[in-house]
């Protein structure tokens, strides 16, 4: 691994028609940990990462691969690895021909596409047409291609689409420790749920813009705010009490209740003192999911502005 | 003493060409269709020639002799010995060989033994008997003098410039010519031109006549014995084809004040055996059909990469897109060469048995050899013309980046003209062969041909203009559009 592994976007823009898909975007992944890249369906995702990879041309802005533009690589598979979509598969060709074009297109011997296709589990069925692989294992064969080259750079598009929870094991830990080796590992999704555990980074863009670029832990205690969760068999009753004190309670999973607005001490007394039942008093940690939310509903709300302001 | 470079890996990864070409090599052999489509195409090109040839049969090599016997002949008897003379003072040229001279001859029907001596345009003077013998004067053209002269069985030819001093041309002798043989002038004309019949599909050739005229003057027969002199009278010995618009040709003459114009049309002599079908490009005829099978090749090889986004792994892991596309056409190019090549020797050596039993056979149609540089081009071109074309399709295809518009669009460039062809005029089916990479056929002429519509090199680079055009507007593509 010669070559830094980062990915940097700098103002990017493009548009397709008189649909703007990507909007001066930038940001930098950097190596040694796992960058999600999230937002919803068509907000840019796949087109930041076409433009990455020098297969569609930005109206502005750069991308740089490693500090240099993917179109002036002379051997790609050997510093960015990339899974764009799984699909893209001639289904006549036997699934270890699919990998042997592509290693001897960037001088990779062909004892390397017999590693990955053990990597990626599909040494038993290398000599198969991938006509007639499921989603899943077109994932594999995918993910396959773009560890060819052992690059120090790696990008899913959804790679997760289409798995079995064991694949989604598989790949999770499969993302970690590739992170784990000093790689950079930019992964893109529109389920926020499906990088719990597995981003140490995540880029937010809505409609080709960027919301936020942040690590996770910093998004968890952003989203998880001053708030206090309790358990307790008489939730009802507990939700009075609370809320007559000043305190705002939503109910969560089972028995719990999310109390912003109290400190535990004094939800503690109260409690006590109606005789109330409780256990499990800690601070709120916020889901992933959650903070999304919060992110997104911001958004949300400053497109309902925007969208007074301009009538 | 210095050592070459014993670093092979770093020259092949110097500039990586040789890589794409393995990469698209590997593409190209993984996939079925590319397999089927060749095997379709050898198949379809055996079979449709081998059709071709069961389906045309020729009698070039039948009948003792091709003795063609047809003139306008201004005669009268002439008994015992004697000699006739005449001025040729004009000729109408209608080609090189148009005859305007004297004969003696058993007889007016067609086939009877003669001795002839007579001018030409372009051939000077010629002396000929009984279909066969040629002797060949020194005059160039007309005007001349020209005199025949009957001593027993045989005859004399002379020539002269000026009609006093003579050269003999030469001596033949005619066993079998009467006491009374009829001698005078004649005048004919033979075939530069063929007639052309179209007819739904089905198109005839005939040899089309333009009759000459030629004047004369001078005109004695000098019999050695007295006798009365005797009235001339003509008349067309065999029946002369048509003009190439189909009006029959009729000969004439007619004497005024000495001068004699004399108009005919047709041959005298011996053809050679054969016909002027071009047997190599007939066992390659099949090629015609084989050629869809490589359409769809050419253009799959490009579009089946757009069908799935695969070209997006093509472009990823090769960002040179240029490079891909040449790696594709020499891959592909030679791929179609090297089984056009194998196809087309298999075709000549199939068809040939078969033709040989159709009665294309020695001596009109020797067994067409290697070793002849037509024939071999025939072959190599053959193979050549189907490496174009596919390129031209790979070019079609990476353009429109969908299979069936595609090959649609090349096949309605190349299949149709030569299915349609045949039900247009003439000029209209050379039009086409000229200017559709159809042209590019021409590299199977072995012989000239009246629908010959270009040369052979000529023809093949109006296929190659094509392929040119096609990939560059590829290339222009590809770079400018995102993948």
């Amino acid at each position: 691994m010669g070559m830094t592994a980062t990915i940097e976007a700098r103002g990017l823009r493009k548009h397709y028609g008189r649909t703007v898909a990507v909007d001066g975007l930038s940001f930098t992944v950097a190596p040694g940990q796992v960058t999600g890249f999230v937002g919803p369906n068509g907000a840019g995702k796949s087109t930041t990462m076409r433009m990455i990879l020098g297969l569609d041309a930005p109206d502005e802005g750069t991308a740089l691969v490693g500090g240099r533009q993917y179109r002036s690589l002379r051997t790609p598979l050997r510093e960015v690895g990339a899974l764009l979509d799984a699909a893209a598969i001639h289904p006549g060709r036997r699934a270890r021909n699919h990998l042997l074009w592509m290693a001897h297109s960037n001088g990779l011997p062909a004892g390397r596409v017999d590693e990955v296709l053990e990597q990626v589990g599909l040494g038993s069925v290398a000599r198969r047409r991938a006509g007639g692989f499921s989603l899943g294992m077109r994932q594999r064969l995918g993910i396959a291609g773009a560890l060819l080259g052992d690059p120090p750079v790696l990008m899913f598009d959804e790679p997760v689409n289409g798995l079995d929870p064991e694949g989604i094991m598989w790949i999770r830990g499969l993302l970690r420790s590739l992170a784990a080796q000093g790689r950079a590992v930019f992964v893109s999704s529109h389920l926020m749920s499906e990088l719990e555990d597995t981003a140490d980074h995540l880029i937010v863009i809505g409609r080709g813009r960027l919301i936020t670029d942040a690590s996770v832990d910093k998004l968890i205690a952003a989203a998880s705010g001053d708030r206090v969760d309790v358990r307790t068999s008489r939730r009802a009753e507990a939700m009075t009490v609370l809320a007559n004190a000043g305190a705002t309670v939503a109910a969560g999973d089972h028995e719990i209740l999310t109390v912003n607005g109290l400190t535990g001490e004094r939800i503690a007394a109260l409690l006590t003192e109606r005789g109330l039942p409780f256990s499990e008093l800690r601070q709120h940690r916020a889901s992933l999911e959650e903070a999304y939310m919060e992110l997104t509903r911001d958004a949300v709300e400053f497109n309902v502005t925007s969208v007074r302001q301009a009538s | 003493m210095t050592t070459p470079s014993d670093n092979p890996a770093a020259t092949t990864a110097r500039d990586g060409f040789g890589q794409l070409l393995r990469a698209e090599w590997t593409k190209l052999r993984s996939v079925r269709s590319t397999a089927w489509c060749l095997i379709l195409a050898a198949g379809l090109m055996l079979l449709i020639s081998a059709l071709g040839a069961t389906g045309s049969t020729t009698d070039a090599n039948e009948g003792p002799s091709r003795r063609v016997d047809v003139f306008h002949f201004v005669h009268q008897p002439l008994t015992g010995d004697g000699s006739v003379t005449a001025h040729v003072l004009t000729q109408q040229r209608t080609g090189p060989s148009a005859r305007a001279g004297l004969m003696i001859k058993e007889g007016t029907e067609q086939g009877a033994p003669y001795v002839s001596i007579a001018v030409t345009p372009d051939r000077g003077v010629q002396m000929q008997a009984n279909f066969e013998s040629d002797i060949a004067g020194t005059a160039s053209g007309a005007p001349v003098w020209l005199r025949l002269t009957r001593t027993g069985t045989s005859v004399t030819g002379y020539e002269s410039a000026d009609g006093a001093t003579w050269r003999e041309v030469g001596s033949v002798a005619v066993a079998t010519l009467p006491p009374t043989a009829q001698v005078g002038l004649f005048v004919t004309s033979p075939s530069t031109a063929l007639r052309i019949v179209r007819q739904g599909g089905n198109t005839e050739t005939s040899s089309a006549f333009e009759p000459s005229t030629a004047t004369f003057d001078s005109v004695s027969v000098a019999p050695m014995s007295p006798a009365p002199a005797a009235a001339w009278s003509d008349l067309d010995v065999g029946k002369p084809g048509p003009r190439t618009d189909g009006t029959p040709v009729v000969g004439s003459s007619t004497e005024s004040g000495g001068i004699f114009t004399v108009t005919g049309a047709g041959d005298i002599g011996t053809l050679p055996p054969g016909g002027d079908n071009d047997i190599v490009r007939d066992s390659l005829t099949g090629v015609l059909i084989g050629m869809i099978a490589i359409v769809v090749l050419g253009v799959v090889f490009m579009t089946s990469e757009y069908a799935k986004g695969v070209i997006r792994t093509t472009f990823t892991v090769s960002p040179r897109r240029g490079r891909v596309l040449a790696a594709k056409a020499v891959v592909l190019g030679l791929v179609v060469f090297a089984v056009g090549l194998v196809t087309a020797l298999a075709a000549l050596v199939l068809t040939r048995p078969i033709q040989r039993r159709n009665g294309f056979e020695a001596p009109a149609y020797p067994d067409p050899s290697l070793a002849d540089g037509l024939v071999l081009r025939a072959v190599i071109g053959t193979a050549l013309f189907l490496a174009m074309l596919a390129l031209f399709a790979l070019g079609v295809g990476t353009i429109l980046r969908r299979a069936a518009g595609a090959i649609t669009l090349v096949i309605a460039l190349v299949v149709v003209p030569s299915i349609i062809g045949v039900f247009l005029p003439l000029n209209a089916e050379l039009w086409l062969n000229r200017t559709t990479p159809l042209a590019g056929l021409a590299m199977q002429q072995t012989r000239d041909r009246f629908d010959n519509a270009i040369g052979p090199w000529a023809g093949f680079g109006v296929l190659c203009a094509w392929a040119a055009v096609a990939l560059g507007l590829a290339y222009w593509q590809l770079r400018r559009r995102d993948a």
